[in-house]
C-alpha cells in the first residue's frame, strides 16, 4: 500500500510542476518594439506575396504598402497625387486630339529619387516591363491585369501567342517613334483609349514590378503559373518593391506579418522629414473577431484592420483606452435581382423577375429606415436609387430615396396578376409562386430576416440560402442564384471600369452585368468615351436616374464602420470615410507617446 | 514466419495508401463535368463569356486535365513519390508540402505532449485505481469518466477558456500569435510555449486522461488475475512488485496501440481546439484552405493525415509484434 | 395472388416480430435503474423536440419575437438571451429537433449498413470479405473531420449531407465488430447444421447469424447516437452545420463567435452545452444498462467501464476507432 501512496504523491507533485511551469512565464506585455500593433482577423497569413494577384484576406494590404502604382487617386479633389511617378500630362488635350487619331497620348515622369528596397533607382525600364507584362497574357497568364491594361493601347495577338502586334508604351529603351534626350530618360508615353477613365487604372492599380528581378518572366515562365520555380518563389517569398515598407521575411509567419519603414522612401512630409511617422507595422492575425476584441483590451494591438461588429461598441467603449469610430463606409448594399438569368440555371421564378412591374413591387416594399434601425442597430445611412452613396461628390440629390409604399405595390401586384390564391399566403402566377431565395452569406442573414417580414406584407415569400465559401465564384459570376445582396462603390476612380461592369458586359465574372438594357449600355459607353469632363459627370448623374429606374439593384442601406483603436500608445488618429481608422493617413500622423 | 509477416503488414500498408492516393485523386474530380473550374482561382477583373473558356482551357492545360484520367493520374503518383503534393492556389502559388510542415510542428506541441501528458497520467490513475477497485479512487475515476465523456472537448475549451482565459485570467485565452515565428530553443521561449498551450492541452486531453485510466485500470485488474500472476503471488512475491514488474509490462501492447492510434486522430481533431484557442496549426491551415476552397491544399492536408494515420498503424502494428510473442503467427486482427 | 399475399404477410410478420423485440428490449431496459433514467431522458428530449412550437415561449427564427439583448435568466427569458435578443429557452427547445433527429437517424443508418457489410463479410467470407474488410481499412485510415469538410465544400452544407457522411464513414468500424463476433457464430454447431440441411445462404444469414449479433447492434446505435450528437455540435461548431437551422452545437458556436465570453453571456454556452450532456448521457445510459443486461454476470462498474471505453473519444472519428480498439483488446474486460 506505501506505492500507492507515492504513486499520489508523484501524480500531485507533477500536476504541479505543469503548472509553476506554465505559471512563470507571464508575459502580460507583448510588445516588444515600437511598431504599431494592427489586429487582422481572417484564417491565417501567407507566406508569400505576389503583387498583382494577391485579392484574398491580407495580401492586398501588405502587397500595397510594399509595393507601390504610379500615381494615388484624390476623391476629394479628382486628382492624382505623385507616387513613382513624379507628374503626368496629356501630350494633346483630349478634346482637341484630331478625329482620326485612335489614341491619347500621356507623358508621364517617373521620379528620380525613387528607389527599389536594396537601393537601386526605379527606372523607366521598371514601367515598361511591368505594364508590358499586364498586357501579355501568354507571360501574365493573369487575368486581371488583362482588366486592367484594357484601355492601353499596347496589344499582344489575340491568339495569346506573346506576339506584339501594337507598341503603346515608349520610354528610352523602347522607343518607338519617339526622340528620347538626355533628360528625357524618366519619361514614360503611353497610348490609350480615347476614354477619359482609361489612365485610372494603369495609375492606380498596377503595382509596379522591379525589371531587375521580374525579368526572368517568360512565356515558360508564366508569372501566375501553376507551379512556380524555386527562383520565382524566391521572388515571391521577399518581395521587393519601391513602397514605404519592407517585410521582414524572418520575423513573419502564419501568425503576424511584420513590416518595417523605409527611411531612404522617396516621399517625405511637408516639412522634408519621413512620411510616415509609424516606424513598423505588425500584422497580428485573429481568427475569431472576439480573440481581436480581447486582444485590443488587453492592449495587445493597437488598432482592428476591420470594422467591429456593433454588440462589443459598448463594451470596447467602458474601457477608457479604447476608442470607437465610426464612419461611413464607401458601399451602398443593394438587393440584386437575377434579371437576366443564363439559360442553364433558368427556373419560372427567375423568369419571373424580368417583369419591370414586380421589381418596381419590390422595391416599393423594402424600407430603408426599418432596415437601418433593426438590422444595424441604426448604424447606417439610407441611400437613393442610385446606387452613389451620400457623402459621394457625384451623387444625383435630384432623385429621391427609395419609400416604402405597401399599398402601392400591392396594387401593382394585383393589377399585374399576382394574385393570392384562397388558402395561400403568397401571391402567384400562373402557378408560379412568388417564392425567392436570397443567396448570401450567413453575416447578411438578420437583414434578411427584416427582408423577409416586409416582403411578406405584400405577399412574396423570401427564404434565405446560403451560397459558398467564395460568392463572386460559387453563384454570382455563374448566375446562380434568385436573388443576393451585393455591395457596390461607385467612386470616380472605378466609374469607367464599374459601371460597365455592372451594366455593360454580359458573360462569366461581368456578375454585376445580368441585366440586358441598350439603352442603359449606349449610355454607360457614352459616358466612358466622352472627352469633355463636365459632360461625363452630368451624364454620371443622368445614369443614376437610369439605373434607380431600372430597379434592378435596390439598395437597402449604407452600413456605418466602427473601428476600435487604443489611444494610450499612438496618438494622431485620423478617420477617413470608407476605410475607418486604419488608413494611410493615420500611418503618417501616428506618433508613438512617450 | 516472422519476416512473411512483417512483409504481409508492409504490403498491406502500401495497398491501403495506394486506395487513399486513388480517393484523394478523385475527390475535387466528383461531380463537375470540367474540374478546371475548380482549379482556376477566382480573380479580379471581369471577362466575357469566351474569355473565361479560354483561360478555363488554359486551366486544363496546365493541370493536364486534357490528358485521360488514367494518364492524370500517372503523374499525379508520380509527382507524390517524389514527395510533391503539389501548389497551393494562394497567390504566388506555395508549395503544399512547405505549407504542411510550418504549421506541423505547432500541431505536434499540442497533440504529442497532450498524448504524453494524457497516457502518464492515465496510467498512472488508472494502476492506482485498479489497485483500489471498489473504492473511492475507483469510484471517482467511473463517475468522471462517465461525465467526461459526454462532454465534447470543446465544451470543455469553452468552459476553461471562459473561466480560467476570460474570467479568473490565468491563462492566456487565445495564443500568442508571435510565439511561432520568435520561437527559438530558449528556455524562456519554452516557457511561453507551454503557457500559451497550456489550456488547449487541458482541454484537449482531460478526456484523454480518464481513456487512459480506465483502459489501465481494465487490463491491470484482467492481467492481475491471470495464472502467472497467480504463481508469482504464491512464490511469495509482494503485491506491489507483482503489480509493477508483471502487469504494467503485459500492458505495454494496449498502451502501444491506443498511443499510436491517438496520434492519427488527434491531428485531425485539433480543428476544433486551434480555433477556440486561435492557435495557427494545420487544424487552422485546413479551415482557411477551406474557406478559399483551395483543393490543392485541402487534398494534401487530409493526404498527409491519411499517410500519418497509415504509419501509425504499421509501427503499432510491428510494435505490437515485437513486444508480444503470441501474436507472431496470428498477428494483430 | 397467393404469392403476393404470403409475401405481405412475411412482411408483416417480421414487422411485429421486430416490434415485439424492441417491445421487449424497452422494457427490459426500463427495469434495469440506469437505462430508467436514460430512456425518460430520451423520450423526454425527443417529445420537447416533437413539440417545439407549444412548449417555446418564442420563436427563435422569427426575427419579429427577439427581445432585449444579452438579457441574464430572469422570468421574462428563463435561460436569458442571446446578443441577438433570442430567446435562449427556445432556441434550446428548437435546437433539440435538429441535434436530436440527426443522432438517431445517423445511428439506425449506421447500425443498419454496418450489420449488413459485417454479416456479409463474416459470413460470405473468401473474396467478398476480402475486399469489405480492405475498404474498412481504408475507411478507417481516411481522417473523418478533415474528408467531412472537403465533402461540404464540394456538395453544400446541409444536414442530410452530414447524415450521409457519418453513415458514409461510421459503418467501417462497427462492421468490423460485427464480423468478428459472426465469425465465431459461423461456426457453432446450429449454424452448421442449418447449412447442413439445406439452408439457403439469406436464410442463415437472418435467422441464425442477425439475431446473434443484434445485442451488439442494439447497444451500438445507442452509443453511436451519443457518438454523433457530439459530433454534429462539433462540425456545427466549426460552421459546417446547416446555417438554415437551430442546433445546440450551433449556439455554441454563435456563442463564441458572438462574444458570449467577452461580454459574459455564460447561460448561452452553459444551456446548450446542457443539451449536449444530458443526450449523450441519456444514450450513455441506455448503453449501460444494455451492456448488463446482455452481460449479467459482469460486474455493473465493470460493464460501465466497458462502454466508456467503447466511447471514450470525444470525436466521431476517435468513437469509431474506439470500436476498433475494442475488437483489438476483445474480451480482456471479462472477468
Amino acid at each position: 500500500m506505501k506505492k500507492n501512496r507515492i504513486l499520489l504523491l508523484l501524480l500531485i507533485i507533477s500536476m504541479g510542476i505543469l503548472l509553476t511551469g506554465c505559471n512563470q512565464n507571464d508575459k502580460s506585455d507583448s510588445r516588444s518594439d515600437d511598431s504599431l500593433y494592427v489586429g487582422y482577423i481572417s484564417a491565417g497569413f501567407p507566406a508569400v506575396f505576389m503583387p498583382w494577384l494577391s485579392n484574398q484576406g491580407i495580401s492586398p494590404t501588405v502587397s500595397s504598402m510594399i509595393y507601390s502604382t504610379l500615381f494615388s487617386y484624390d476623391e476629394e479633389n479628382d486628382e492624382f497625387l505623385p507616387v513613382l511617378g513624379k507628374s503626368w500630362e496629356y501630350v494633346v488635350e483630349p478634346d482637341q486630339v484630331p478625329q482620326d487619331q485612335d489614341y491619347l497620348e500621356v507623358r508621364v515622369e517617373i521620379d528620380e529619387l525613387a528607389t527599389w528596397s536594396n537601393g537601386t533607382p526605379v527606372t523607366t525600364e521598371d514601367i515598361y516591363l511591368t505594364f508590358d507584362l499586364a498586357s501579355d497574357f501568354s507571360r501574365s497568364n493573369h487575368a486581371g491585369t488583362l482588366a486592367w491594361t484594357g484601355d492601353l493601347k499596347h496589344d499582344y495577338n489575340a491568339d495569346r501567342s506573346g506576339e506584339l502586334v501594337r507598341q503603346g508604351i515608349f520610354t528610352v529603351n523602347h522607343p518607338g517613334d519617339y526622340e528620347f534626350t538626355e533628360e528625357d530618360s524618366n519619361v514614360v508615353y503611353f497610348h490609350v483609349d480615347k476614354v477619359l477613365g482609361a489612365i485610372t487604372p494603369l495609375f492606380t492599380t498596377i503595382l509596379i514590378l522591379p525589371e531587375q528581378e521580374y525579368n526572368i518572366i517568360s512565356q515558360e515562365l508564366k508569372l501566375n503559373t501553376t507551379s512556380p520555380t524555386e527562383e520565382l518563389m524566391y521572388l515571391f517569398k521577399n518581395p521587393m518593391g519601391s513602397g514605404p515598407f519592407t517585410l521582414n521575411v524572418d520575423n513573419s509567419g502564419p501568425g503576424v506579418i511584420v513590416l518595417e519603414r523605409r527611411d531612404d522612401y522617396h516621399l517625405k512630409d511637408d516639412d522634408g522629414g519621413i512620411l510616415y511617422k509609424v516606424e513598423g507595422i505588425k500584422f497580428i492575425n485573429y481568427l475569431d473577431e472576439i480573440v481581436a476584441i480581447n486582444a485590443i483590451k488587453e492592449g495587445d494591438i493597437d488598432v482592428i484592420n476591420s470594422s467591429v461588429s456593433n454588440i462589443y461598441v459598448d463594451n470596447l467603449s467602458e474601457n477608457e483606452n479604447v476608442s470607437v469610430d465610426t464612419s461611413s463606409s464607401a458601399y451602398v448594399q443593394a438587393l440584386t435581382l437575377n434579371v437576366n438569368v443564363p439559360e442553364k440555371y433558368s427556373t419560372p421564378e427567375r423568369e419571373l423577375l424580368k417583369d419591370p412591374i414586380l421589381r418596381e413591387a419590390i422595391k416599393l416594399a423594402i424600407d430603408q429606415e426599418y432596415l437601418i434601425s433593426e438590422s444595424l442597430d441604426g448604424q447606417g445611412s439610407m441611400v437613393r436609387g442610385g446606387l452613389f452613396d451620400e457623402n459621394n461628390k457625384y451623387v444625383n440629390d435630384t432623385l429621391p430615396f427609395n419609400k416604402i409604399d405597401l399599398a402601392k405595390a400591392n396594387q401593382l401586384l394585383d393589377a399585374a396578376g399576382y394574385l393570392v390564391e384562397d388558402g395561400d399566403k403568397f401571391r402567384s402566377k400562373d402557378g408560379v409562386s412568388l417564392r425567392f431565395e436570397i443567396t448570401s452569406n450567413p453575416g447578411l442573414k438578420t437583414t434578411i430576416n427584416y427582408i423577409q417580414v416586409l416582403f411578406e406584407q405584400v405577399g412574396i415569400e423570401i427564404v434565405y440560402h446560403e451560397g459558398g465559401n467564395n460568392a463572386t465564384k460559387d453563384y454570382f459570376y455563374l448566375g446562380d442564384f434568385d436573388m443576393t445582396i451585393q455591395g457596390v462603390s461607385f467612386i470616380m476612380s472605378n466609374v469607367d471600369m464599374m459601371m460597365r461592369a455592372h451594366f455593360v458586359t454580359v458573360g462569366y465574372s461581368s456578375n454585376y452585368g445580368r441585366v440586358v438594357d441598350e439603352d442603359l449600355a449606349a449610355k454607360v459607353n457614352e459616358m466612358r468615351s466622352t472627352l469633355n469632363y463636365d459632360r461625363k459627370i452630368e451624364l454620371i448623374k443622368e445614369l443614376q436616374s437610369d439605373i434607380a429606374a431600372l430597379n434592378y439593384k435596390i439598395p437597402l442601406y449604407t452600413s456605418s464602420m466602427s473601428s476600435a483603436y487604443r489611444t494610450d500608445v499612438f496618438s494622431g488618429w485620423v478617420s477617413v470615410k470608407g476605410t475607418g481608422i486604419y488608413n494611410d493617413e493615420s500611418l503618417q500622423n501616428l506618433t508613438r507617446r512617450q | 514466419m516472422k519476416i512473411d509477416y512483417v512483409i504481409k503488414r508492409i504490403l498491406h500498408t502500401v495497398l491501403i495508401f495506394l486506395a487513399v492516393i486513388t480517393l484523394n485523386f478523385f475527390i475535387p474530380r466528383i461531380g463537375v463535368d470540367d474540374p478546371a473550374e475548380r482549379y482556376y482561382p477566382p480573380q479580379l477583373g471581369s471577362m466575357t463569356d469566351e474569355e473565361y473558356d479560354e483561360i478555363k482551357a488554359l486551366t486544363r492545360e496546365q493541370y493536364g486535365f486534357d490528358k485521360s484520367n488514367l494518364a492524370q493520374y500517372a503523374e499525379y503518383v508520380k509527382r507524390l513519390f517524389s514527395g510533391d503534393l503539389g501548389n497551393s492556389f494562394q497567390p504566388g502559388r506555395p508549395k503544399v508540402m512547405e505549407m504542411i510542415l510550418e504549421r506541423l510542428p505547432w500541431t505536434l506541441v499540442l497533440s504529442v505532449s497532450t498524448m504524453v501528458i494524457s497516457a502518464f497520467f492515465g496510467i498512472t490513475y488508472g494502476t492506482f485505481a485498479a489497485n483500489q477497485r471498489g473504492r473511492l479512487a475507483d469510484t471517482a475515476l467511473l463517475a468522471s469518466s462517465t461525465v467526461l465523456t459526454a462532454l465534447p472537448s470543446f465544451i470543455i475549451a469553452l468552459i476553461l477558456s471562459m473561466v480560467l482565459g476570460f474570467g479568473l485570467g490565468i491563462f492566456p485565452c487565445y495564443a500568442d500569435s508571435e510565439m511561432m515565428t520568435s520561437f527559438d530553443w530558449s528556455l524562456a521561449e519554452i516557457g511561453n510555449v507551454l503557457y500559451n498551450a497550456a489550456l488547449p492541452i487541458i482541454s484537449m486531453r482531460i478526456g484523454g486522461i480518464v481513456g487512459y485510466a480506465v483502459s489501465t485500470r481494465n487490463s491491470v485488474i484482467v492481467v492481475s488475475s491471470d495464472d502467472y500472476i497467480l504463481t508469482a503471488r504464491a512464490k511469495g512475491l509482494s503485491n506491489s512488485r507483482i503489480l509493477y514488474s508483471h502487469t504494467l509490462t503485459n500492458y505495454l501492447l494496449p498502451i502501444v496501440t491506443r498511443f499510436m492510434m491517438g496520434l492519427s486522430g488527434l491531428i485531425g481533431g485539433a480543428v476544433v481546439i486551434e480555433k477556440v484557442f486561435n492557435w495557427n496549426g494545420m487544424g487552422t491551415l485546413f479551415i482557411n484552405a477551406n474557406l478559399n476552397s483551395d483543393y490543392p491544399l485541402m487534398m494534401g492536408v487530409m493526404l498527409f493525415l491519411s499517410s500519418i494515420a497509415l504509419l501509425a498503424n504499421l509501427t503499432a502494428d510491428l510494435l505490437y509484434f515485437v513486444l508480444d510473442p503470441r501474436v507472431q503467427d496470428g498477428g494483430r486482427r | 395472388m397467393k404469392y403476393k399475399n404470403n409475401i405481405i404477410f412475411a412482411i408483416a410478420k417480421s414487422l411485429l416480430n421486430t416490434l415485439i423485440t424492441l417491445g421487449q428490449m424497452i422494457i427490459k431496459i426500463w427495469n434495469h435503474k440506469k437505462g430508467r433514467i436514460g430512456l425518460i431522458l430520451v423520450v423526454m428530449i425527443s417529445l420537447i423536440a416533437i413539440f417545439a412550437p407549444f412548449l417555446a415561449p418564442y420563436d427563435p427564427y422569427d426575427v419579429l419575437q427577439r427581445g432585449a439583448r444579452g438579457v441574464g435568466p430572469s422570468t421574462e427569458y428563463f435561460l436569458g438571451t442571446t446578443s441577438y435578443g433570442q430567446d435562449i429557452f427556445s432556441m434550446l427547445i428548437y435546437g433539440a429537433r435538429v441535434s436530436m433527429s440527426i443522432c438517431i437517424i445517423t445511428a439506425i443508418l449506421i447500425s443498419f449498413t454496418g450489420a449488413i457489410i459485417g454479416i456479409a463479410a463474416g459470413y460470405l467470407g473468401k473474396l467478398p470479405d476480402a475486399i469489405i474488410m480492405r475498404v474498412v481499412d481504408v475507411m478507417l485510415v481516411i481522417p473523418t473531420l478533415p474528408i467531412t469538410i472537403v465533402l461540404t465544400n464540394l456538395f453544400g452544407k446541409s444536414y442530410a449531407m452530414l447524415i450521409f457522411i457519418f453513415t458514409l464513414f461510421g459503418w467501417a468500424g462497427l462492421s468490423r465488430v460485427v464480423r468478428s463476433q459472426v465469425l465465431t457464430i459461423k461456426n457453432t454447431n446450429y449454424v452448421k447444421s442449418a447449412e447442413l440441411f439445406g439452408g439457403g445462404k439469406w436464410y442463415v444469414m437472418t435467422k441464425h447469424i442477425l439475431p446473434g449479433v443484434s445485442n451488439q447492434l442494439i447497444m451500438n446505435t445507442a452509443m453511436t447516437a451519443a457518438g454523433v450528437m457530439i459530433a454534429e455540435a462539433g462540425l456545427s461548431f466549426l460552421g459546417l452545420g446547416n446555417t438554415e437551422f437551430i442546433s445546440w452545437g450551433k449556439m455554441l458556436a454563435e456563442a463564441q463567435s458572438s462574444g458570449a465570453f467577452l461580454l459574459g453571456y455564460w447561460w448561452w454556452i452553459i444551456a446548450p452545452g446542457i443539451g449536449i450532456f444530458a443526450s449523450v448521457s441519456a444514450f450513455m445510459l441506455i448503453g449501460f444498462s444494455l451492456e448488463e443486461i446482455f452481460n449479467p454476470r459482469m460486474k455493473s462498474s465493470n460493464s460501465q467501464y466497458k462502454v466508456l471505453k467503447t466511447l471514450s473519444g470525444t470525436y466521431i472519428k476517435e468513437l469509431f476507432e474506439q470500436m476498433e480498439a475494442a475488437d483489438n483488446v476483445g474480451g480482456i474486460e471479462n472477468e
